[in-house]
């Protein structure tokens, strides 16, 4: 079973980015300089892969928490 | 390819909810990554206890073929046929998903643009999406791919 979480960047220094899942915290890769502190993410594979509009994470994230 | 190393290569991007659902630890997430990169070899047994939601759904589609689970065209089946109809019918987990993650968390097709370092850039329909090649490293621009969440798993005809 395969879902994208989203988490949200906290941090960025250089290439590098603190990305926030609420109960935890995990660096990734920036490919590009148009990520920004505050931005929703999708990372994989320690590289962040895509932003997500705010509203739809949320949402993703309150799924993902009913879940648990 | 020994199947397991196939097997994991489709499976491994979804390890990561796996992790985050405390089903494993960051040890074992590590291994699970080391293995589908470098080939370290993962017990079968091990594979399906970890995977088992894939699992439950590739012993049905084996049981309907008539093969056994780890027979290659039964895995490669699951991964590139099944595994999207059942976020396609928002089972389980994925009721409650945005289409766009669902989205990105399907096997796809699509094709090579563009390779810089580990990372490639694939045409997707009408998006481009950039993943790690670690799974791939043979694949060039051109080349079409199948796609899982952020990796490029293999080149396909």
């Amino acid at each position: 079973m395969c879902l994208a979480i989203p988490g949200r960047i906290t941090e960025i220094d250089g290439e590098k980015a603190i990305v926030d899942y609420g109960s935890e915290k995990r660096e990734a890769r920036l490919l590009d300089k148009s990520f920004k502190v505050g931005d929703y993410v999708i990372v994989g594979g320690k590289i962040v892969l895509d932003r997500i509009p705010e509203q739809e994470a949320l949402e993703a994230i309150k799924a993902w928490e009913s879940l648990k | 390819m020994r199947v397991e190393k196939y097997f994991l290569r489709y499976a491994f991007p979804c390890a990561f909810v796996i992790r985050a659902r405390d089903e494993i630890d960051d040890a074992a997430y590590s291994e699970l990554e080391d293995a589908a990169v470098k080939g370290k070899l993962i017990a079968r047994d091990k594979l399906e206890k970890i995977f088992h939601r894939a699992f439950a759904e590739i012993s049905r589609i084996a049981r309907e073929k008539g093969k056994n689970k780890w027979d290659p065209s039964v895995i490669r089946h699951y991964f590139l046929n099944e595994h999207n109809k059942i976020i396609d019918r928002r089972e389980g987990s994925y009721r409650n998903f945005p289409p766009a993650l669902c989205e990105l968390s399907k096997v796809l097709v699509g094709e090579s643009i563009e390779k810089n370092n580990d990372v490639l850039s694939v045409k997707i329909k009408d998006k481009t999406r950039r993943v790690l090649n670690h799974f791939a490293p043979e694949a060039k621009a051109g080349d079409k791919v199948t796609v899982h969440y952020g990796y490029a798993v293999e080149v396909v005809d």
